[in-house]
Formats: C-alpha cells, structure tokens, sequence
C-alpha cells in the first residue's frame, strides 16, 4: 500500500536526523506500509547494503522519540549497520 | 528446428502402448547383448599367449600346448558361468543382473558394489571397443593418429544416435556385423583345421621341447595369470541376464537359450582359435604390430577378400562391443534408480521407449574417459576385468545364498554350479586385482567403493525428501500472506506493467524494486513510476558496486523478516523472443536472478512472460 507523499514526508523528516546521528553513511530510502495498515517498513541503505526497520503503524505514530531512536538502533545494530559504540 | 533436428537424428516418439512391439525375439536381441561377449574371441587367445610369454621373459617356461588345457578350462567356466546365470534366468524371470541378485540374497552393500562394478565396466567397456576400433582405423591411415581421441567421441556419439532410435533399430543396424563376426571366425576356423589336416598348409615347426618343469609357486602363479588374461574372453556374458526386459514373452525363456547360444558361440570360437593357433604355431608378436587373428587368416587365406572380410568383420565386431553397454548400462540404471540408489531421471523411458537419459550418461562418461585416457587402449585395458568379475562373483554367490532358502527341487545341485562358477571367478578376480592392480586397476578398486557410496547417499537423500514431504505429520496452514516483490528497469514498460498487474492480482501487497546502478536520480525515477502505477511503492536502491543480484537478495531477506508468516513472491517481468537467436542478444540477469532465487526458503519465483511478436 502506498502512503500518501504528506505521510510519507513526515515519516522521512522524523527519521533522517535519526539516521543521520546514528551513523551518517545511512540513507533514508524508502517508506512503506502494509495492507493491514500494520507494519511499517522503513527502507534505509548503507553503501550496497539495503535494510528494511520494522514498526508497529500505530505504536510508530505516538512513538516517543528516544524508544524510536532505541528501536531504530537495535534494528540498525542487530544488521551490523552502526558500530557498537554508536549510541 | 530443435525438434526437427532430434526428429531426424533420433525419430518420432514412440507410444507407450508400442512397448511390447520394440521388444525381440532371440535372434534379433543376440546381436545387441552378445557383441560384447562374442568380440571377446578376438583377442582373448592373444591375451592368454601373452601372460604365457611374459613368463618366458624372467625364466619362466610354460609350453605353449599349455594354451589348450587353458583355454578348455576357460571354455569350462564359460559353460559354468552361462548355465549359472541361466539358472538365474529361471529364478529371476523379470531380470537378475548381479545386482538384483545380490540385493535379494547379499544384501544392499554387495549390490551397490555389484551394481556400481557394472556400471563402471560398461563405461569402460564403450571406451575400450571404441577406442580399440579407432587404434585399428589410424593403424591402416596414420595421419589419423593425432586425432583419435576426437574420433573415438565421434565413434561414441554415433552409437549414441543409433541407441537412441529405439531397440528394434539398433538391432536391424547392427545384426549383420555381429553374424557376419560369427560366421567368419568359424569359416576361419574350420579351413584352418580342414587344410591343416589336408595338409595344405606347412605349419609351423613344433617349438623346441620345453624343459623338464619344475612345479613351484611362480609357475602356478604364471598358470593363473594366463588363465586369467584369458578369461577375458567371459566379459560381456552377463549382459544377457541384465538385459531381459528387451525380449518378447516368455522374456526369460528367450533370455535363456541366447545366452547359451552366446555361451556355444563364444566358447567354440575361443577354444577353436586358441587350437588352430597352436597347430600352426601362431604366436603373439610382442611389439603388437599384428593380432593372432590377423596372422591365422593370413597364413589360412592368404592376403585376398576373404583375409580383409574377416579383418574388417574384427574391427567392427570391436567397435560394437560398446554396444552391448549401451543396451545394458541404461537398464541397470533404471532398476538402480527405481530403488532410488540413482538419479529418478535414470528410470525414465525417453521417446524412442528406450532410457535416453542413461544412454546419454553413458556416452558422456566414457567419451570422458577417452578424452582422460587419451584414446591410448593399452592405458585403459588394465582398468577393464575387474568390474565385471566383481560383479559374476557377486551374483554366483548370491545365487548358493538363493538355493540355499528355496524349495525348489534339484536347489542342491543347482547351488554346487553356482559355488563353483562363484569361487572360480573369485580366483579370476583376485589374480586379475594382484596382477593388474599397479598398473591401472587400482583406479576401478577404488572407484567401485566410492560409487557405491555415492549411491547410497543418492538414496539417503531421496529418504530425507520422502520424509520431508510425508503427510504423516502434516498441518494445513494458516492462510497465506504474500508481500510480491517486482523487480523492474528504469524506465516502465508494457512487460513490467503486465508484471505489476500481475502482482497485484495475488497480493495486496505489492513493492516494485529498481537496482540503480547508473546513479539516475530518484526523484525522476519516483516520477516515471508513478505516472504509471500511483498506488505501488517503488523502493530503489543505488548500487554503487553495480551489481544488480547481491543487493536485491538481500532486499528480499529484508522484506521475508519485514512481516510475521510472509511469504514473498518475486515476480519476474521477462520476454520470450521470437526467434531463438533473439534471446542472445538481451540481458540474461533474469536467469541469474531465478538460479539465485531458487534456493532461498519462503520466496516464490513467478515469471510473467511478455511474448514477443517479432
């Protein structure tokens, strides 16, 4: 299912600089949402290294940013995409 | 085209319902499962003189009259090994090659071994005849020599196409050498002995009175070496016992008189050429320029027609040894593999109702063979013997076990023939393992563990699979989710549009997937995309290294741990070209794409065709 471009622009301006602290070699490429309106894929990519960051669709809306920067971390650490002494 | 090409090569298909009508009678089955037995006669008197010679060479001095004794006793054990396997005939009415004998009373260890020396010997036995056949061409035309392992491949390749047509066309293309083999050796033979008694012929003068012999392990050793260079001339008799399944009903009775037919022809004709040979003191010349045969029918003939009628009958009885292998390699293949010991293709009937698939594994591997030997006969023929012995052996002994649990009247006398055919060949084996074993037969001891290992493995795993795939456990699943996954280019087009339909027509969940590799900006790509297709997602991904496969596997992997119980389909836009050519001309990433696909669990592959008209 497609967001629309508003949605999907939030979603982009709330993670980059999240991204970005976290290791700035990572892109923010893509963002898509489930039939279910359930799961939410982040797309990001590190050199030719694609990842897909999984979030709960309604726990991401009231998500408080330092569990978001938590989640997005461990699933960033758990693929070897940032060092352990990131964070 | 290809199918025209294969029409002409090999014919159209045959109906399963014709199979009866491909089988033979006696006559027409001798030429295909004896001409491996019956070429045998060539050259297994020469062979026998040979081992006697090499003993004359360390002070060994066995009389050449010796040959006679030896070449009864092989014709002997000719007689015992072919009523052995006729009585296994009448046991085993469907087809009792040494490994369907030893399943049943050895167990499955000593058949796989009797199964893979076989198989092995076969393959050998196609690359001796025809290399041996090719040595005969290059010898009268010696500029050829330099290209005999190419054309013992082509000698390969063209009894290949000739199996391949089917069994009733293989027999009418090589019954007439085979029997014109046959009735050349015994018009040979028997002008030889008319004008020798006539006394038309000044034989040789008898060779000099051999000294006092003194018994002693070497001589006895040299006795059993020659006997059993000489038993050569026994290779190829179980051919028939493999190969029932090609005879007309009663299949097993038909089987049984060709193969004492086979027995009577090779044994008089052996035991015939070793006596003429003798009476005229024909000897082996040790540089090989000339066969035994050759100097027979020269001394008998003269160098006329009838001299080059049976030397050319010689080559191409040689040569059609290999087949022999092809009727029966495949056959074997094919009961190996309905137990599962082989590949499943192995049992598979091809058009011409005959098992293509191990007609052609057989020429590949002993065109193999040719090309690692170098086509050099001499370098091959040690491998040779072993096989096959292990493999008589085998099947005698498992035929004592057989009259041992039956209650068949006569079982008692019928388990002696066996005993002694078994520790016979026994005796053949270990001299011919001894003698020949540093000089190549090492090679085929080894190798006949090692496929029989295989084998088992093979059945392992069809095990493993049955096991897998058994309902016995089974749990009908939760409903599917799939999230489908479409790989597409830069640009969209009619292909990828039919394939995003396509997807979407199985999934509500559909993602396009570029793999950018020519650093276009995303934005024009995002652009493009959804001028077409508003409502799927494209992700794309830069491919600094442009590589197109690594970075879309991994994004799939992604996308399988993305959802819970997901399956992912990727659903490949590709086009089928109008002209086979066509094909080459365009990107083949979607082939590497499937092959990597096909073996990452929970990912469906789908191809959507575009067709193209021109």
């Amino acid at each position: 299912m497609e967001l629309t471009p508003e949605r999907k622009r939030s979603i982009r301006q709330r993670l980059e600089p999240l991204l970005a602290a976290l290791n700035p070699e990572l892109k923010f490429v893509e963002v898509i949402l489930d039939s279910e309106r359930r799961n939410l894929g982040v797309v990001v990519q590190k050199a030719d290294q694609p990842a897909v960051l999984r979030f709960d669709f309604v726990r991401y809306v009231s998500m408080p940013e330092a569990e978001l920067r938590s989640s997005l971390e461990q699933q960033l650490r758990s693929r070897k995409m940032i060092d352990n002494s990131t964070g | 085209m290809l199918r025209r090409l294969k029409q002409i090569l090999i014919g159209s298909p045959l109906e399963t319902a014709a199979l009866p009508e491909q089988r033979l009678g006696k006559l027409g089955a001798l030429p295909i499962l004896a001409s491996d037995n019956l070429s045998s006669a060539a050259y297994a008197t020469e062979e026998m003189l040979l081992a006697i010679a090499a003993g004359a060479s360390v002070g060994l001095l066995l009389p050449p009259f010796y040959s006679i004794p030896l070449a009864l006793a092989i014709g002997l054990l000719t007689l015992i090994v072919a009523i052995s396997y006729g009585q296994t005939l009448h046991a085993y009415p469907t087809g009792g090659g040494a490994y369907t004998v030893a399943k049943e009373n050895l167990g499955v260890a000593p058949a796989l071994v009797a199964g893979s020396a076989l198989l092995i010997d076969y393959v050998l036995t196609v690359s001796v005849s025809v290399a041996a056949g090719i040595a005969a061409i290059t010898s009268a035309v010696p500029s050829l020599y330099d290209h005999r392992v190419g054309l013992s491949v082509l000698g390969v390749v063209l009894i290949l196409f000739a199996n391949l047509r089917g069994v009733r066309e293989n027999a009418a293309v090589f019954a007439p050498p085979v029997y014109f083999f046959v009735i050349s050796i015994y018009l040979l033979i028997g002008s030889a002995l008319v004008r020798y008694f006539m006394g038309d012929v000044v034989a040789a003068p008898p060779p000099p009175a051999a000294p006092q012999m003194t018994w002693n392990f070497a001589l006895i050793f040299l006795v059993l070496r020659s006997f059993a260079s000489g038993c050569t001339a026994i290779t190829g008799i179980e051919a028939v016992a493999n190969g029932v399944r090609i005879f007309r009903p009663p299949a097993s009775r038909n089987a049984a008189m060709t193969l004492y037919m086979m027995a009577a022809f090779l044994g008089t004709m052996f035991v015939g050429i070793t006596v003429v040979c003798y009476l005229y003191g024909i000897q082996p010349i040790s540089d090989g320029s000339e066969t035994m045969l050759s100097q027979l029918g020269r001394t008998v003939f003269g160098t006329g027609p009838i001299y080059y009628a049976i030397q050319g009958a010689t080559m191409a009885i040689l040569i059609l040894a290999a087949n022999t292998s092809f009727a029966d390699f495949p056959r074997l293949a094919s009961v190996m593999a309905q137990d599962r010991f082989m590949p499943r293709q192995l049992a598979n009937l091809g058009d011409r109702l005959v098992f293509s698939n191990g007609i052609v594994l057989l020429a590949v591997a002993a065109s193999a063979l040719i090309a690692i030997f170098d086509a050099q006969t001499h370098k091959l023929l040690p491998l040779y013997l072993v096989g096959v012995f292990t493999a008589i052996t085998l099947s005698q002994a498992g035929m004592v076990i057989h009259w041992k649990r039956s209650r068949e009247p006569g079982r008692g006398h019928r388990a002696v023939v066996n005993a002694v055919g078994a520790v016979l060949t026994g005796l053949v084996l270990i001299v011919i393992a001894t003698v020949k074993f540093t000089h190549g037969a090492w090679i085929v001891i080894a190798a006949i563990p090692l496929l029989a290992l295989a084998c088992r493995r093979v059945r392992d795993h069809y095990y493993v699979v049955g096991r897998e795939l058994s309902l016995m456990d089974y749990e009908k699943p939760e409903e599917l989710r799939h999230t489908a996954v479409v790989p597409v280019p830069a640009t969209p087009n009619k292909m990828v549009l039919a394939a995003i339909e396509y997807a979407r027509s199985i999934s509500k969940d559909v993602i396009a997937i570029h793999i950018n590799r020519d650093g276009i900006d995303h934005e024009q790509l995002q652009q493009q995309w959804h001028n077409w297709t508003p409502d799927v997602p494209l992700v794309v991904l830069d491919s600094p290294y442009r590589a197109i496969t690594q970075p879309l596997m991994r994004f799939i992997d992604e996308i399988h741990n993305w959802r819970d119980e997901d399956v992912v389909t990727v659903v490949i836009p590709e086009f089928v070209t109008g002209r086979w050519w066509h094909h080459f001309l365009h990107n083949q990433t979607t082939a590497f794409l499937k092959v990597a696909l096909l073996f990452k669990p929970h990912v469906v592959v789908t191809s959507v065709p575009h067709h193209l008209r021109r």
